[in-house]
This record gives structure tokens, sequence and C-alpha cells, in this order.
């Protein structure tokens, strides 16, 4: 038995087989909006939190931190000053992909999970930022809740109490940086996508300067299963540490590429099997566990390892997104790893000179090397690079970008030293 | 019309005043927990090992770079708790403490663990001295104003 228990009997409740589950009348048919009718009448919004932490939710937007306790660092409420939730819905890590299934399949129940996290947060506005160039799910996402608010779900006096909430829906314009959550916020202001400096934490200050919180889509869309079927519940699901269903975003070399629903802890050869296997029965070469910034793992370095937090780390992973890359035996390294830097590059925001620049200079050194005029001693470089930028800038995305390149080199150096010419001393020899 | 303006800065500096005179709060908003010195803790780890608990003591150190830890001491002024903050999976930081708490009261909140020892270097790089025997994950930390306990 696996971290995951009983996985072959485990029923989807994130994005369970229904026919028209978007439509909020089938969403209410199956007992939607149980939780926040239940929440609104006999829960207090400390409760609230208190049965998020007993769940063990982790934030599923990458960084994996503990939902419950990120909600109670939200300040006490003070009449005359506003309070935000943001939901970050801007998903652009390359292999992620699973937001965008559950917003097109189950709006109502981020819809949902966004009023239940906004009574434990006594908060009365929720900024749902979208990726830009998800346009046909933010036409959908509108017309739903429009639906919604015309049902009196959202908006003043929901269900008929005195608690009020509105959702704006805001359009991003398609830069990756907006996914970190202070671009987000200064995104959101109307200002460049610059991420801020922290301390102050959004918690202190946020949106317009005001407490805030910001959930990813899926972490959210888990606070009405929380509360419908208990925090013990969840937290017998799975992991214990890093406990829940989950969505694993399987692409790459496999034959049915996908997002699949299944407990946190399901060991990776399972998910591969669940995914059809290698295509064209091929042998696996790598493992890109949870979206493209995170370490790749050799095949022989997956036995036994299970997709959560703990194990994938003592692996030398993380999980991510949950967005899991299955590379076969013919993939290029070396052409896998220059895209990767292409999308860094391409997607730092200039504001600070460590990743500005050393993006740039990752790019150039991997694409001579996969150019064939590479020489070894560039391997060094770009491990010395990885250095100079990793923990030396305002955000997270210059480590997103040294830890593929660090990681993929220390892992597959062979590919990468067949591809340098060879050393000056060989050659006169 | 002068006194006029003495009164508004007045009654600004008391607002002020009294703005200063509360505790600060880092990270979790505090919760119904039984608050232990520090002394207590260090005394019987046994008793609290791997709870969350919220411990009371003075701070001694605090992190320069980041304020990522403190160091917490009783009165006796003896061994003190190592008091990191939370991180991500990804390593960043759930919350900050100023750097110019030293000498101040706090209460911080979290599980209590031995030190790794590879964190421990990191931060016998950052303030080198005794190694503590314990260390505390904080997901909160209130601050008083008061100078120690």
């Amino acid at each position: 038995m696996t971290k995951a228990g009983d996985w072959k009997s485990y029923k989807r409740v994130l994005l369970p087989p229904v026919k028209d589950l978007h439509h909020l009348d089938v969403y209410q048919e199956q007992g939607g909006y149980q939780a926040l009718r239940a929440v609104l009448s006999d829960w207090k919004p400390e409760d609230v939190t208190a049965e998020v932490k007993l769940s063990g939710l982790r934030g599923r937007g990458g960084a994996g931190f503990p939902t419950g306790l990120k909600w109670s660092f939200m300040p006490p409420v003070k009449p005359d000053v506003p309070r935000y939730l943001c939901c970050n819905a801007d998903e652009s890590e390359p292999g992620t992909f699973k937001d965008r299934q559950l917003m097109e399949y189950n709006p109502h129940l981020l819809f949902e999970g966004i009023l239940i996290a906004g009574y434990a947060m006594s908060l009365k506005a929720c900024y749902l930022y979208v990726r830009g160039e998800f346009a046909s799910w933010i036409t959908l996402l509108q017309n739903e809740l429009s639906k919604a608010y015309d049902a009196k779900l959202v908006g003043d006096n929901i269900l008929g109490t005195d608690h009020s909430m509105d959702i704006i829906i805001h359009k991003g314009a398609g830069a990756y940086i907006c996914g970190e959550e202070t671009s987000l916020m200064e995104s959101l202001e109307g200002k460049r996508a610059y991420p801020r400096i922290k301390p102050p934490f959004p918690a202190q200050s946020g949106i317009w300067g005001y407490p805030t919180t910001i959930n990813n889509v899926e972490t959210l869309a888990c606070a009405p299963i929380i509360i419908n079927r208990g925090g013990d519940w969840f937290a017998g699901v799975g992991a214990k540490k890093h406990p829940g269903p989950v969505l694993y975003g399987i692409s790459g070399h496999v034959n049915r590429p996908g997002v699949y629903e299944y407990p946190t802890g399901m060991l990776i050869t399972d998910l591969l099997e669940i995914a059809g296997g290698m295509r064209d029965n091929k042998k696996l070469k790598a493992l890109v566990p949870g979206g493209a910034s995170v370490p790749v793992l050799r095949a022989d370095m997956i036995d036994g390892v299970t997709m959560d937090v703990e194990s994938l780390q003592e692996a030398g992973s993380m999980m991510g997104t949950a967005g899991m890359l299955f590379l076969d035996e013919d993939t290029d390294m070396v052409a896998f790893l220059r895209r990767v830097a292409r999308f860094y590059h391409h997607e730092s925001c200039g504001q600070c000179t460590p990743c500005r620049e050393g993006t740039g200079w990752m790019e150039n050194l991997i694409t001579r090397i996969d150019d064939g005029e590479g020489n070894l001693r560039d391997l060094d470089l770009l491990l010395d690079l990885c250095d100079q930028m990793e923990g030396r800038t305002v955000c997270a995305l210059a480590d997103a970008a040294a830890w593929p390149v660090r990681n993929t080199i220390k892992r597959f150096r062979g590919d990468f030293e067949r591809r340098c010419r060879p050393a000056a001393w060989a050659v006169n020899a | 019309m002068k006194y006029t303006l003495i009164g508004i800065c007045l009654l600004l500096i008391a607002c002020g005043g009294s703005e200063l005179a509360s505790d600060e709060i880092y990270g979790a908003q505090d919760e119904a927990v039984d608050v232990i010195p520090v002394e207590a803790v260090l005394a019987e780890p046994q008793h609290y090992m791997d709870d969350e608990i919220a411990v009371a003591g003075t701070v001694h150190e605090v992190c320069q770079m980041k304020g990522c830890w403190l160091m917490l001491r009783g009165l006796d002024t003896g061994e003190g708790l190592r008091v990191h903050v939370e991180r991500t999976e990804t390593g960043e930081y759930a919350f900050t403490v100023p750097s110019d708490i030293s000498g101040r009261y706090a209460v911080a909140v979290g599980t209590i663990t031995t030190p790794e020892a590879e964190e421990e270097a990191h931060y016998q790089e950052d303030a080198p001295g005794t190694v503590p025997v314990l260390s505390m994950v904080a997901v909160g930390v209130r601050i008083s104003p008061e100078e120690s306990i």
C-alpha cells in the first residue's frame, strides 16, 4: 500500500465525471453551494480557518504553503480598512495546465471556494486574476459568475444573510511574472508588473496597500470539499504531511497525456501507468515532476518516489504544481534545457540585474552548447552563473530559472559533455 | 491659532504613541494557546517536542540580513531557543521580523524541534555563537514594545 492508499477506488471530487457541471443548475443539483450555505448559517469565520488548518491543505500553486496558516496571517478586522482575496489564475508555468481544467469544467466550485475563503477572512472582495491567453475561459467564467450573481450567491447579502462579497474577474496580459504574487498585485493596480520587495508581506500590505491573501485556483476549490466532507476526511486522503486530492497534469512522451485527479502520495510509476506508459514503448529518461522550474529527476531516481513534498524533497526535487513532464530515452537534454532557458530569459521582468542578465547568459551559453560550439568550461560557467543568480533577486524567478539548469547539467552531465568541443589539450594530443 | 496648532500636534503625537505602544504581530495572529516561558521549555523540552506552543522570552539576537530568525532567552540569559520562520516549499520566508528588536519581549508561536545541522550552520555564519539545543519553526511572532520581560 502506497501513501495514496487505495487509489484505484478513489472517486474524483475536484473534477467529478458529471456532464455540464459548469452550468450553475447542474452544479446545484449535485449539491453545489451547500458548503457555502452551511458556513454562512452555522459557522464562525475562525472555525472555517481552523477546519482548513485541520485538513492540512497546502497551496497547489507551487510553493506548497499551508493554506489555513496563510489565512491566519490576515490581521484583525478594522471597520474602515478594506481587505482582499486574490485568486491566482495566471497559470503560465510550462507543463502546468490543471487550473484551466477546473475553470472550464467546475467553475462554481472555484466561486464557492472563493466565497468560503472570503467569509473565513471577513473580506468583501476577491479579484480573480486570469491569464490573458485564457480568453474563452474568461468568457465562460464571466457568464457563470453573472448567473451566480443573479441567484444571489455572490454580491450583496449572499443567500439572504448579512455577508456580502464581490468577485471581480481581471484579465492579465500574458506575462509569466504576473503569476508571482506581488507582481500580480502590481499588475492589478495597473502598474508594470515588477515584483515587490517583502516585507511588507501581502497580509500586511497587499492590493492598494491593504491586507490581502493570494491563493491558487485549485487551493480555493478545495475549500468547499473540506467543509462538506470535513477536515479529517481531507487530511486522511493521500500523504499524511501533504494530504488531499490533487490534479496531476501529465504531459510529454506518454500515451495519454492529460489532467488526472488522484490523492497526493501517488507513486510516480503508478501515474506513468495511468497515463498509458511511455509512447512507442520507449524507456523513460527523465521526469520534471512539478512544472518547468523544479529540478529534473533521472529515471533511476524515481523508484519508490511518491508525489508529495516529503518524498520529492528526499529524491532531490519538488512537488511544485504537480505538472509532470515525462521525457523518453531519445530526448536531447541540451535542447530541452535550451527551451527552458529561452522561456525564462523571455519572461524575466528585467527588474533585477542577476535575473535580467543571468537568464540571457544562460540562454546564450546553452544555445552555444546545443549548436556544438560550446566548451567544457561553459558547463562550470553555467553552474557558477546559477550561484550568482539564486537568492539574489526580489522574486523567485531567478531561482526558478537556475534550478533546472543546475540540476539538468549535474544529472545529465554526460549529455552536455558529449555536445561540447573537446578541450584544447585533447585536440593537441 | 498657535494653541490650536500645538493642540493638534500633541494629539497627533498621542495617537502615534498609542500606535507604537501596541504589540506588533508578524505571521499568524494570536490563537488561544497558553504562553510558556522559554526557561520552562528549555528545562523540559521532551514535554513540548513537535507540539505547537507559544513561547515567551527576550529577543537577544535577530537576523540582520532578512529577519528570518531570532534568539529567545529567559531571565537567566543562559541557553537560548532559536526561532526561525516557516518557509514555503520553494524556500521563501512566510514572514520576517524587523532587525531592530533585540532586547524586546516576544512571544513566538510554532513547533519545537531539534536544530538541523545544515540550517544551524547557516545561522552560525550569520551570527557565530553557542549552538542552541532546541529550535522552533515559528508561524507567528508577537513583539511587545516593552524592553525585556
